[in-house]
């Protein structure tokens, strides 16, 4: 009874809000669409850096403690099937700014294509780009063309100075961002030619956070995105010694686990919380909007995606399927969550729709507006996921395999996910919602879905014209 | 939900107030004088002889026998040019003013253009009146938006409050360039700040023979056209002053004159360069020295003075070859040409005063530069595109075989740094160098007879741009009102230097000033100056400071910081006291922004939308195209098929592309330095509302750019031609002829029509959509834009 009348009356308020703003939009307005011009949300979008599918405590790991985190997914939306472009750093990252797919910008993976022992390497990968264009319209650039103040703090990881610093992409203040893919410490001096040194000693998440919070002081009477990709819990793993022993002293029944690591992660979450909580300080919670997630799979030697297969490098689900929350009170259901595939490259017209920035004509955005699932207004038109990674990845220690990862493409469809490795066409084809964890190839007991799902794949490998290696490499000895 | 509700009221509320706003501010546009109601103080009866009439002065009427003004601004010239301050640039006229009024020695601009026309008309610190950097370098800080705020009057705002005609003549600068379009705003426009008329130009520079000209808010087109652009614009002076005169001869005016001349394009005809033939043989070096000794004997340089160093990439006119000499004197030949006519021109304005008996009641500032003289033609100078990209001994061929192209239109000149240097004499340093004598010192000249018993005399008071204001409106006993037109008024900054009129000795009113252009700067206590350069893309903490005594070392030889370092940081402390005053903060330097990209109205945008009858389009009106990727898509109507024109084309004279119609088939034609290639399409014209489309792409920078020029119907590839590196010129340097919608006005793209082609059917709209581009514009560009 309660419900309904609250539905009732809702409806009818939306009814008059519909009503008054449709007014204002005709006269104050011109021609635009009303939800394109009114609302104007800050963006604050964590990206951590190679944290893994269930490191964070809401996903179940018993001994990594994030209590800031789960809080955040209280009061926002999970995603229980959001995907990184790419099993690695700088490809789902030149995804996420460019809102494009890798054959668009051509960074595929991590530095060289040309991973491992050469005589292994059967194939001569495609060539790897390491900046993203400058001549590409990002996602800050469209952002800030909209009138936000923009800021990057942490890793970027796409070229730097005036050719592809952040400075050149969109970013009005940049702060620690280069083309670093790691930090050289977590601790100050951090020789890192894009952060002034603090005292010494000083931990680099905080001060990515300080450095944040105080961009934020500075900016909040516009409305600001806030683009804040920890080098944490990247390597080299640094952390508070007395978060380290804490640590040292937890039993665990995890598979894989490291004290240092499971430090870092709470350093991060702690910082988390407390630009949470400024935010609440600064009365600008209502009117933000807060991502969290993680740009890959975890780092294979010190934590695991069990039970996922794989992990960071990988186009098994391991590698890919990362933590989302997004959290914007009275807009994103508080405590609701998504089985909706989702992937990095929806970002980018997801946050046009919500701010009502715009691209030019010509721009090509790859991936969906997301924002009927956040503001629970419906759904989204079926579509299908892709990965196109052309180049080797040697395996860490202790894995038992050559390659995490040879030149491959994969492909998400409905329920089901075919990977396809270049060298030898081999297929892969697992029912993810029966096999999540990827165990069971059905390539050969269901050869019409895999041919079909090789086809769509094909057909889109043609269609953004996706290298495929194909060139034999002269100094392969099998 | 009591949220929701309140949340839309606040909206509401917020709508009505943004309603509000307007309507004041639509009361409040300055657009002419403030003329409020007032209240009837006689008696009104039921019939004329029961009442008693109450004359209202609606309009501020200017005292008896205020003087007319005239404020001259000379762009880009160096204190060692004009022959009124010792330099060999004969100018007459100018000097004619000078001895029968005064020489200002120690007077100082910004050292760069759109500050110092700000500084200059707002009596104000650039950077107070947001204008901290060229129109085109904006940046979203109250030191350097561009947006000039009307609670800082400008001259003409308080002059025509006074009762005063206002005209301004020539180059403007001053409006956000995102508004040179004719969708306005237009309250930052000439009209929109206090002035009655303006003819001229908005941007930094034009062509002097083809120039980009507004009168009022128009466009106006003038091609073909012949006549120089100092000719054009002492005409329409005269004529405003004409015709003012005739409408009420005894109402004052002001005229502001701001001249494209001095400024690249140096351009000029020939018998004005003819009389220069062989002077300057004697090469920069001996020029300082004979200057020197010139400017010693008018007085405006101390006794005692020598010259600085030659400075940065200056070689000695001796260790350069026969052949090096004799090219590099004809840069200077038509640089003195171009001043000489300048000042010809300035000339027939005064004996126009003084054939209509008003000169003596007109009070002439005349600003011989807005900065130092411009270092941006480098160590060669530039002659023209085609010979600026030549090398070595290639170059100086060119430039002596070009005796008859230099100073017309198919020239597009600038003078090596040597000769910049030698036009700075005696100061070091160039041109947009805010720390350096060289950047900011310029001479300043008043005429004023009712107030000038000293005629010929020199003052060397300390003086700035800004104080011209302030003097003027003392010498002719203006009122500042507190608001104007509804905006309340802040205080002047400048101060008068009406003192010095009287006396030779009048002490030093302007004690501080601080200077600033892209992260150079200064800072001017009582005869002290601290200053550091800063390199571009650097980092401001590590800029060296240097210290100067400007009282025994006018011209900044002996750098006192190791002597004096509590002096030195005493200026330094005042500086940044002075910077957080007046907007300084942030510094930043031309590497934050893309000028030459930044110049036209279309900037900012990535797409546009152009509709068939909309004006040829050049200047700042029209987008740069000049190294970007861009789609055209032209909408057209083909009923019979027998449709033919122009659909879009840009450019024409000797560069331009053109998408066309012609024999039933799409056509596609560019130009680059008079040669044209085609591309026809392979299919035919279908029916209905067609989409043509040109995809033109360059990759790359500078050398080894290539490019595609592809061509669409309805998004069916019909043809396609690839460019090289020298085929990707769209628009050649003079700027003259634009963008078209539907015909091709003054020179023709393609040899197969005559222009303008007009389309015979019906074009929708065409939009031209940009790739982002990388960068085009250095640093070192930065002059040579503006």
């Amino acid at each position: 009874m309660f419900d309904l009348t609250k539905k009732t009356m809702y409806k009818r308020l939306v009814l008059i809000t519909t009503c008054l703003l449709g007014v204002l939009h005709l006269y104050a307005f011109g021609s635009k669409p009303l939800k394109n011009r009114l609302d104007k949300p800050n963006i604050v979008f964590i990206l951590v850096d190679d944290l893994g599918w269930r490191d964070v405590g809401y996903k179940g790991n018993h001994y990594l403690e994030t209590p800031n985190i789960d809080q955040l997914s209280k009061e926002g939306m999970v995603f229980n099937y959001a995907y990184s472009n790419a099993p690695n750093c700088a490809p789902t990252r030149a995804a996420l700014i460019s809102g494009q797919y890798g054959p668009r910008t051509g960074i595929y993976t991590v530095g060289t294509a040309e991973r491992g022992e050469a005589k292994n390497r059967k194939l001569i990968p495609v060539k790897n780009k390491t900046e993203l264009d400058s001549a590409v319209y990002t996602l800050p650039e469209a952002l800030k063309d909209r009138g936000y103040t923009t800021g990057i703090f942490g890793k970027w990881h796409l070229g730097t100075g005036n050719e592809n610093g952040p400075e050149v992409q969109g970013f009005d203040r940049n702060v620690g961002g280069g083309k670093a893919g790691s930090p050289k410490s977590y601790f100050s001096p951090y020789h890192n030619p894009q952060l002034k040194d603090g005292a010494v000693g000083e931990e680099l998440t905080e001060r990515l956070t300080t450095e944040a919070i105080s961009f934020i002081e500075q900016a909040k009477q516009q409305p600001f995105f806030v683009y804040l990709p920890y080098y944490a819990v990247h390597v080299p793993l640094q952390a508070k010694p007395e978060l380290v022993e804490k640590y040292k002293k937890k039993a665990t029944d995890e598979e894989r686990y490291n004290p240092t690591y499971a430090a870092l992660m709470e350093t991060v979450d702690q910082q988390v919380g407390r630009l949470l909580a400024y935010l609440k300080t600064a009365g600008l919670t209502d009117n933000t909007l807060v991502v969290f997630t993680s740009d890959n799979g975890p780092f294979y030697p010190v934590t695991s995606a069990a039970p996922l297969n794989g992990s960071k490098g990988m186009l098994y689900e391991g590698g890919i399927r990362v933590p989302l929350i997004v959290k914007w009170p009275n807009k994103i259901k508080a405590g609701s969550s998504s089985d909706e595939p989702v992937i990095s490259i929806d970002f980018f017209p997801t946050f046009l729709t919500l701010t009502g920035a715009q691209v030019p004509e010509i721009k090509v955005l790859d991936g969906v507006d997301l924002s009927p699932i956040w503001l629970k207004q419906g759904k989204i038109a079926e579509r299908t996921l892709y990965w196109h990674f052309p180049a080797y990845l040697e395996a860490y220690k202790g894995m038992d395999q050559l390659w995490r990862q040879k030149p491959g493409g994969a492909i998400r469809k409905g329920g089901w996910k075919l990977i396809q490795t270049f060298e030898d066409n081999r297929i892969e084809l697992f029912n993810l919602q029966q096999d999540e964890v990827e165990r069971h190839n059905l390539a050969q007991a269901f050869p019409e879905k895999a041919a079909e799902l090789l086809h769509d794949l094909q057909q889109w490998q043609k269609k953004v014209k996706a290298p495929i290696p194909t060139a034999l490499n002269p100094l392969y000895k099998p | 939900m009591i949220n929701l509700k309140k949340g839309t009221f606040t909206k509401q509320s917020g709508f009505l107030a943004r309603w509000i706003v307007v309507g004041v501010f639509a009361a409040n546009q300055a657009y002419a004088q403030h003329s409020p109601q007032q209240p009837f103080k006689g008696h009104i009866g039921k019939t004329l002889e029961e009442s008693v009439p109450y004359k209202i002065e609606h309009n501020k009427k200017a005292a008896p026998g205020s003087p007319n003004i005239v404020w001259i601004l000379i762009d880009d010239a160096g204190f060692g040019a004009t022959s009124a301050f010792g330099g060999l640039a004969e100018t007459p006229n100018i000097e004619k003013l000078a001895n029968n009024g005064l020489r200002f020695s120690n007077f100082h601009t910004t050292g760069i253009c759109s500050p110092t026309r700000a500084s200059l008309l707002t009596g104000r610190n650039h950077h107070s009146v947001h204008m901290g950097m060229l129109t085109p370098a904006t940046k979203d800080f109250p030191g350097y938006d561009t947006w000039m705020p009307f609670e800082k009057a400008n001259v003409a705002e308080i002059l025509r409050e006074n009762g005063y005609n206002t005209f301004a003549v020539g180059k403007w600068h001053q409006t956000p360039v995102a508004e040179n379009g004719q969708a306005g705003p237009f309250n930052r426009w000439p009209l929109g700040r206090g002035f009655d008329h303006f003819y001229g130009f908005l941007p930094g520079a034009t062509d002097q023979w083809h120039p980009e000209l507004w009168e009022d808010q128009t466009k106006l087109d003038i091609e073909p056209n012949t006549d120089h652009l100092n000719k054009l614009l002492a005409d329409k002076a005269i004529k405003y002053i004409a015709n003012q005169k005739s409408g009420d001869p005894d109402k004052p005016f002001f005229l502001y004159l701001a001249t494209g001349a001095t400024h690249a394009p140096h351009q000029v005809a020939k018998e004005w360069i003819d009389k220069y033939r062989g002077k300057f043989d004697m090469g920069w070096d001996k020029y300082r020295e004979l200057v020197l000794e010139r400017q010693k004997k008018l007085g405006v340089v101390p006794a005692n003075a020598t010259l600085p160093p030659r400075g940065q990439d200056v070689k000695a006119w001796e260790s350069l070859t026969a052949k090096q000499k004799k090219a590099y004197a004809k840069f200077m030949e038509v640089y003195a040409a171009f001043y000489s006519y300048t000042d010809y021109e300035i000339g027939r304005v005064i004996n126009y005063l003084e054939q209509i008996d008003q000169l003596e009641n007109t009070l002439i500032f005349v600003v011989l530069g807005d900065n130092g003289a411009s270092k941006a033609g480098a160590q060669t100078g530039n002659l023209n595109a085609e010979i600026n990209q030549l090398k070595g001994e290639e170059k100086l061929d060119a430039i002596l075989a070009a005796g008859d192209i230099m100073g017309t239109d198919l020239s597009h000149m600038d003078y090596p740094k040597g000769w910049a240097m030698a036009a700075n004499t005696p100061f070091q340093y160039w041109k947009s160098d805010a720390n350096a004598e060289g950047g900011t010192h310029n001479p300043l000249i008043v005429y004023y007879p009712k107030a000038i018993k000293d005629k010929g005399g020199v003052r060397n008071q300390y003086g700035h741009v800004m104080d011209v204001l302030p003097t003027t409106l003392e010498l002719i006993h203006a009122e500042y009102p507190d608001t104007i037109n509804g905006y309340p008024q802040e205080p002047i900054e400048g101060v008068s230097l009406a003192d010095a009129f009287q006396r030779a000795d009048a002490p030093d009113k302007h004690k501080i000033q601080y200077y600033e252009i892209s992260g150079s700067r200064a800072i001017y206590r009582d005869g002290w100056k601290a200053a550091t350069w800063h390199n571009q893309g650097g980092n401001f903490d590590q800029d060296v400071w240097e210290l100067y005594h400007l009282s025994d070392d006018f011209n900044e030889q002996v750098d006192l910081s190791a002597k004096y370092p509590d002096t030195l940081k005493a200026l330094q402390d005042l500086f940044d006291q002075q910077a957080w005053k007046y907007n300084v903060y942030p510094l930043k330097d031309f590497t934050s922004a893309r000028l030459a990209q930044n110049r036209s109205v279309y900037s900012k945008v990535s797409a546009l939308t152009l509709y068939p009858g909309v004006d040829n389009l050049v200047g700042v009106s029209t987008p740069v195209y000049n190294g970007k990727s861009f789609d055209v898509v032209a909408e057209a109507d083909i009923v019979s098929g027998k449709e033919q024109g122009v659909l879009f084309a840009i450019g024409g004279i000797k560069s331009g592309i053109s998408l066309f119609i012609q024999d039933g088939k799409l056509q596609y034609a560019h130009k680059v330095a008079d040669k044209v290639q085609y591309i026809v399409a392979d299919k035919a014209l279908p029916k209905g509302r067609v989409r043509f489309k040109l995809a033109y792409r360059v990759n790359g920078a500078g050398k080894g750019r290539i490019g595609t020029e592809t061509l669409y119907i309805n998004d069916e590839k019909v043809g396609e031609r690839n460019l090289a590196d020298g085929q990707l010129q769209l628009v050649s340097e003079n700027r003259v002829d634009g963008t078209d919608v539907g015909r091709d006005l003054h020179g023709a793209v393609a040899d197969k029509y005559q222009s303008p082609f007009n389309f015979s059917g019906k074009i929708h709209q065409v939009k031209v959509n940009f790739l982002k581009s990388k960068e085009t514009a250095s640093t070192a560009n930065a002059d040579n834009e503006e």
